[in-house]
């Protein structure tokens, strides 16, 4: 926050969600308040259940607050209706799993934001194919989800949400189910992306080394209910790499962070 | 290619040695030509009665074509009405279910009653009975179609035409072919039994007048033309359903 000085592009003020299902309620968020500022690469960090997911899921208004305000670029969201159509356009929202439609060809998932956001301009559709090509699935193109692999579908779906140029993005975990190396290099790809782009990213992930390699700025979660228990600047500059990974500073941050995150509790954890 | 070939040759082997069976008993047996025909008498029957049979035949096909293509139409459109306004669902859903449990035997008679004879009862019969198992299917489908792809038609807010379009439909298509499979089967009972019942018309009527001068091979012919339809039918929607479905057999869950 004292980070901050240009005024906050993403807030949430006094935020609560709660699930009510049959038999209990979940306290999903508790009184979060957060805030992020434009071109920022913020990481969420916290053990499974902390309500990471339900933080962008309510950004990207999927799902409405129980209570408090969320706004974006200074127009505050209606809890009672769904914001426009415009406005969704300016987000693009990569799902924890990579959430392909297999009856669609990598290309044609790629490019179904575009159409159900009628945009049709030769300008998106060449970025698709550069997008393709930067994620090397150029020769995928005409193949079916089930033809690829796993790494390829987490990728695929991560430019499923930006082939719309979108300003923010928000992450859930898109790499959580790729081992360690190519995750890594994903990660860098990503960095790569934003530096080009200047695009607002909100990244989700409950891996202290990623969070550490890719954020300018991580909030730590706790669960039960889920809420922020801390803000922690990563001060490694715009100029991030790999070798980050190896300085004794990272090595600082991340006993840090996982200290904050503190002893999971596994019996809360469904 | 080789099992494709066996695949075919095999129930066609099956059923030449039945009729071959079914020949061969007849004789053995002594069975009279009114209790059962010979294969052969039945053959006969197709090329010799045409002039009776054919008409019956052209009859017959129109309605069930018309009925089945009527019945799809109403069973995925309203399924796709109750899915996208709950109100209606919970409404109309007991009395469209209730309508499959009906046998229509009893209500052709009702319906020539008071609307008569003729093409219109008889697809109107067939459209009856059969679009509530479509639209059962259809529901049951659409209910069915995974959260997360229907939260990413809602992440961009998309209309209800369009959700039902890219993501509902095509997700739901294994469901929906299992309704289209079903109402194909029931049109063509239905139209049967209601040229049974009260017409004067189609395969159906002239069965019943066969039987009447004991013309066994020649009722066995109509039964042929039905059956005929009824593989036609199934094995042209289970070929158009094998096409789409094609492209994603083993859609296995990518990792989460
Ligand atoms: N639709 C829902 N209905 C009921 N409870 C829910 C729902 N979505 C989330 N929850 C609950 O809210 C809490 C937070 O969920 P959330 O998905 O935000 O956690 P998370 O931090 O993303 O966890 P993970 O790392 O496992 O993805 C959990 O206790 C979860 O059980
Ligand atoms: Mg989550």
């Amino acid at each position: 926050m004292e980070m901050t000085k240009t005024k906050p592009f993403i807030t949430l003020e006094h935020v609560n969600k709660e699930f009510v299902t049959k038999n209990k309620t979940t306290r999903a968020l508790s009184d979060v308040s957060l805030e992020v500022s434009k071109g920022e690469f913020l990481v969420i960090v916290g053990a499974s259940g902390c309500g990471k997911s339900t933080i962008i899921r309510l950004i990207d208004d999927i799902i409405k607050p129980t209570s408090g305000t969320i706004q974006v670029d200074g127009f505050e969201y209606d809890n009672t209706k769904p914001i426009s159509k415009d406005f969704i356009s300016r987000m693009g929202f990569v799902f924890q799993i990579p959430n392909l439609y297999p009856w669609l060809t990598v290309r044609e998932n790629l490019l179904l934001p575009l159409k159900l956001l009628n945009i049709n301009t030769k300008e998106h559709v060449e970025y698709a194919e550069y997008l393709l090509d930067m994620v090397h699935l150029q020769n995928y193109a005409g193949a079916y989800p089930n033809e690829i692999s796993g790494g390829m579908a987490q990728r695929l779906g991560v430019i499923r949400a930006m082939v719309h140029k979108p300003e923010i993005l928000m992450m859930d975990e898109p790499y959580g189910a790729l081992d360690e190396l190519t995750r890594e290099q994903m990660d860098i790809e990503l960095l790569d992306l934003w530096k080009q782009l200047g695009t607002t990213i909100i990244f989700i992930t409950h891996d202290v080394e990623e969070a550490v390699l890719v954020g300018s700025r991580i909030y730590v979660m706790k669960s039960d209910p889920g809420r922020i228990v801390a803000d922690v600047p990563i001060e490694f500059g715009t100029n991030r790499t790999i070798n980050n990974k190896f300085t004794h500073q990272f090595s600082v941050y991340c006993d840090q962070i996982t200290e904050l995150i503190g002893e999971i509790d596994l019996s809360k954890i469904k | 290619m080789k099992r494709k070939i066996s695949s075919f040759l095999l129930p066609a082997a099956a059923v030449i040695i039945l009729f071959i069976l079914w020949e061969i008993s007849i004789s053995i047996f002594a069975i009279p030509a009114w209790k059962l025909s010979r294969p052969t008498e039945i053959a006969m029957a197709l090329f010799r009665d045409y002039k009776e049979i054919l008409p019956a035949v052209f009859y017959t096909y129109t309605n069930v074509i018309i009925g089945f293509v009527l019945a799809m139409t109403v069973g995925l459109s309203l399924g796709s009405f109750i899915n996208g306004n709950k109100l209606a669902g919970v409404t109309l859903t007991p009395y469209v279910n209730l309508l499959c449990t009906i046998p229509l035997i009893t209500i052709v008679p009702l319906l020539m009653l008071w609307f008569g004879i003729g093409r219109p009862i008889i697809i109107l019969t067939i459209v009856i009975q059969s679009f509530p198992i479509m639209n059962f299917n259809c529901c049951v489908a659409f209910a069915n179609v995974d959260p997360l792809r229907l939260e990413l038609m809602d992440s961009f807010k998309v209309g209800k035409l369009k959700r039902l379009y890219y993501c509902i439909l095509p997700d739901a298509i294994p469901g929906v072919f299992t309704g289209i499979k079903l109402s194909a089967i029931l049109s063509i009972l239905s139209s049967i039994t209601a040229e049974m019942t009260g017409g004067n018309q189609g395969l159906g009527a002239q069965i019943n007048v066969f039987v009447a001068f004991l013309k066994m091979p020649q009722a066995m012919a109509c039964i042929f033309y039905i059956a005929l339809l009824g593989l036609v039918l199934y094995y042209s929607i289970s070929h158009i359903e094998a096409r789409i479905m094609k492209t994603r057999n083993n859609e296995g869950e990518q990792a989460s």
